[in-house]
């Protein structure tokens, strides 16, 4: 007997989708900031994860319907295309969504099971095999015109081969080789103390339009962030938990040791964040099932994220400090759970 | 005027759907149905006695049937003649046993002789208790408890009595009707019920949307203190008892225990009105409001039904012949099960009839895997983790599901209303409950089994002690020495034993001499 659906809230599609409008302003502003490359990357990044996934239903003999049609695998191809830097070649893209969807989402037996972020491992890979290739993060050139920039971004993922030291891209964009995100600026201050060197490549104006167009990207994507709580498909606890401990360790660094740490608002509004507290921490699948096991995810993926800034070789860390604690979950579901009706409360 | 809302964590909220239909007054059927057909349940430890035979005239509320203490009697719905009485089970359920009556009426509504009581307070609670039982009262809420075993029960040890008026499911309004045309009735009932158990203080709840009965109820009550008026937020489900006491009062039932427990007697208002029926009026149970549900097609509004009628006479009556395209279900939306048989008549405990087209229910909904979104452990009203008991079931770990309480479910569908995959979890849940249920059946045959092994040791023992005194035959025999590995515990177990009889035997001597000595004095 199948029972009458009067209320049904959200189906899983419409929650993907919500998700995939939510992120919309995130890639206006990526697209403003860093050049068209970001959205031709998304949607071949979309395009590649659909193929791959039907072709793997077919051979796992699953019914299409109920395993291409929810639209996660749109999510967590965008997801991955908004992380990654924009104009990396092509056979990057494919190794990416390999790993993602083939390894981590339809290996561990598809939507549900996965134990890891499907998004995050792919990125992890990437991060891992091509470093170059991933802090390529380019400022856009004022010199081309629109189009002109859709061609050239073209040009530069599908055909051109782009390696770092090849002299036509330099001559394109001369910011490369300089790999300008603040955090990395930070790093490079922290461990090395390369005020002078840095001073010298970058000119003080440029850093600053660098600094500028991160808060921006960071603000777009905590208003699509915002938008899905008020529309409650994500839960607050874990986006608040996990902003409230990056805030207050970074604060308490800053406080001690002003001339090498950097401020909380630079860790807040800097890389990836805002993505990582209220798009890819708030994945349901690999997240605690009750209130108080989110708030701990959360308070873990926020410590872990100012730990690995500020003491490891990578300048961002999302990656990893969401993997090591989707590592954790279970354990934190095996122990903190609903007592029942009528039963002493633990 | 006490005015307090009271809530309760989870539920969904309906108030958008409902519509309010209590301002329509009851129903009668014009013509009697010719057949009634009376379904008494069977089973080997609790037997009913029939009181009729095949082709004995009957009148309205005579007996069928009696048993003991627990069993209340099934009275006849009409006057007429017994046609048929047979065994019978339904095809959908196999394992409970029915036995069928049919009964077909004359057409005149002819009463046994009815004993009215006009003055409760002259008879004491016993003797009402009797009658209650007599005149056949089970919960009408759905939950079929005998009322006359609930009273007995409660004598001495309940404090307040709290009358169950919500409907937690959409569009069913019969208690609804019932408080609106009968309110002086009920509160006689309540009075009556009061007296029996001595409380004093009733508490009435009913849902916060519906305003006129709130009204009308606030200025019958406004100079009794025995009486207080309790809202409650428009939710589904508010009706289970469990849930409303925890609304009300903060504290919950414990485990495998009633509200009789705490000190709260719940009763439904149909109960209340029966019962007043029963003592004043002498009537014993045989109709009771029903409220059937319709499309715009069918019919649908409040009736007196009378028990027994069987649900291919409410068909015939409204015309609607085509079979194939209507679905039927017993109760409501949420909790009621679909009925395959058309000779399946409505019984005490249920409330409504819940007819619709074949199209509504025929869509396609495809059932997504699990997202893990958690929407159903928050509407949860009993703080379980449905998500979480699905995976376990998947997986077959019968030891995590105890452990995670699937035993409390009350099976209200509230996760699955809510679930974005439309995955049916209620029918999962069912499933595990039953094989819950054998593992422990098996669990206590083991136990039994231990303990009767334990107990032939010792008698093994006991035998080879009367042996041991003779050592040689002891030393010689190689049968007995293969039970020595045992020895020794055995052994320490019986000295204990007979350490525990010396003390005894020396505490009756100091005693006796002690009795002894008082009865020197006294001389």
């Amino acid at each position: 007997m199948n029972v009458l659906h009067i209320y049904n809230v959200y189906s899983t599609r419409q929650i993907m989708f919500l998700v995939v409008i939510a992120c919309i302003p995130g890639i206006c502003s990526k697209c403003y900031f860093f050049g068209c490359g970001t959205l031709i990357q998304v949607l071949s990044f979309i395009a590649l994860s659909f193929l791959s996934e039907t072709i793997l239903v077919k051979v796992r003999a699953k019914s299409f319907s109920k395993n291409v049609k929810d639209n996660s695998g749109i999510v967590t191809a965008l997801l991955l295309g908004v992380s990654v830097p924009p104009l990396i070649p092509w056979w990057m893209i494919v190794i990416g969504v390999f790993f993602s969807i083939v390894v981590a989402k339809h290996l561990y037996g598809g939507l549900g099971q996965n134990i890891f972020n499907p998004a995050m491992i792919g990125y992890a890979v990437l991060l891992i095999s091509f470093p170059l290739h991933m802090s390529n993060w380019i400022e856009k050139n004022d010199n081309f015109l629109r189009f002109k920039d859709i061609q050239n971004a073209v040009n530069i993922i599908f055909t051109k081969n782009t390696n770092i030291n090849n002299t036509v891209n330099v001559q394109f964009f001369p910011d490369c080789v300089t790999q300008a995100t603040p955090l990395n600026h930070f790093k490079n201050q922290t461990h090395l103390n390369y005020d002078n060197v840095i001073q010298n490549t970058i000119n003080s104006n440029q850093q600053e339009i660098i600094k500028v167009s991160w808060i921006c990207i960071n603000i777009s994507f905590l208003i699509g962030g915002l938008f899905l709580i008020y529309k409650k498909v994500i839960c607050w606890r874990i986006p608040f938990s996990i902003l409230l401990t990056l805030c207050l360790c970074s604060s308490i660094n800053y406080f001690f040791l002003k001339n090498i740490s950097s401020s909380p608002l630079v860790h807040l509004f800097s890389g990836g964040t805002m993505i990582c507290a209220f798009f890819i921490a708030t994945d349901p699948v690999t997240t605690a099932c009750t209130n108080i096991g989110r708030i701990i995810f959360g308070i873990l993926v926020g410590f872990l994220v100012y730990f690995i800034r500020n003491y490891s070789d990578y300048p961002d860390s999302i990656a990893f400090a969401v993997l090591f604690s989707n590592m954790i979950t279970p354990l934190i579901d095996y122990y903190i759970r609903y007592s029942g009706y009528g039963h002493k409360r633990i | 005027m006490h005015k307090k809302k009271y809530n309760f964590k989870g539920g969904i909220d309906y108030s958008s759907l409902k519509k309010e239909q209590s301002n329509e007054t009851v129903k009668n059927f014009l013509s009697f149905p010719k057949k009634f057909i009376i379904f008494i349940k069977h089973s080997l430890l609790q037997k009913n006695q029939l009181r009729v035979r095949i082709n004995q005239k009957v009148l309205r509320g005579q007996p069928l049937s009696f048993g003991s203490e627990t069993i209340v009697p099934v009275h006849s719905p009409a006057s007429g003649y017994i046609k048929n009485i047979s065994f019978f089970s339904f095809s959908e359920n196999k394992s409970n046993e029915y036995i069928k009556i049919v009964i077909i009426s004359d057409g005149e509504d002819k009463w046994i002789k009815l004993h009215p009581i006009k003055n409760y307070k002259k008879h004491t609670p016993e003797k009402l208790i009797r009658i209650i039982h007599k005149s056949g009262i089970i919960g009408l809420g759905g939950g079929k408890f005998p009322s006359s075993q609930k009273l007995k029960l409660s004598i001495n040890k309940v404090h307040t009595l709290v009358i169950n008026a919500v409907e937690s499911e959409p569009f069913v309004t019969s208690d609804d009707c019932l408080f609106n045309n009968y309110l002086n009735e009920i509160l006689v009932g309540c009075k009556i019920i009061s007296w029996i158990s001595k409380i004093k203080l009733v508490l009435i709840v009913v849902q916060e949307n519906k305003t006129e009965i709130i009204s009308k109820i606030s200025s019958l009550i406004h100079n009794q203190l025995l009486f207080k008026l309790c809202l409650i937020s428009n939710k589904y489900p508010g009706g289970s008892s469990k849930i409303l006491i925890k609304a009300l009062t903060d504290k919950e039932i414990p485990y495998k225990k009633h509200a009789i427990d705490i000190g709260f007697l719940v009763f439904n208002v149909a109960t209340v009105y029966s019962i007043k029926r029963a003592v004043f009026n002498g009537e014993p149970l045989t109709e009771r409001i029903v409220t059937f549900l319709g499309d715009k097609n069918f019919f649908h509004g409040n009736f007196w039904v009378k028990i027994g009628t069987p649900i291919s006479y409410f068909l015939m009556h409204f015309k609607i012949q085509a079979y194939s395209d209507i679905n039927i279900y017993l109760g409501g939306m949420l909790m009621g099960n679909k009925v395959f048989d058309l000779n399946n008549s409505t019984l005490q405990g249920q409330n409504c009839i819940f007819i619709t087209s074949n199209k509504l229910i025929n869509k396609k909904y495809t059932e997504y895997a699990c997202i893990r979104c958690g929407f159903c452990s928050k509407a949860c009203p009993i703080n379980l983790l449905p998500q979480q008991l699905y995976w376990y079931i998947q997986s077959k770990e019968h030891d995590q599901t105890n452990k995670h309480h699937i035993l409390d479910c009350i099976e209200c569908k509230v996760c699955e209303q809510l679930c974005p995959s439309n995955i049916p979890l209620v029918k999962y849940f069912k499933y595990e409950k039953k094989i819950q249920h054998n593992i422990n059946i098996e669990n206590n045959r083991r136990n039994l089994s231990l303990v009767r092994f334990e107990k032939k040791q010792k008698r093994l023992f006991f035998n080879k002690k009367i042996f041991s005194k003779d050592d040689l035959f002891l030393k010689s025999n190689p049968i007995l020495r293969i039970n020595d590995f045992n020895s020794k515990k055995i052994e320490k177990t019986l000295n204990s034993f007979e350490i525990e009889e010396n003390k005894k035997n020396k505490r009756k001597e100091i005693i006796q001499q002690a009795i002894n000595r008082m009865k020197l004095k006294n001389k």
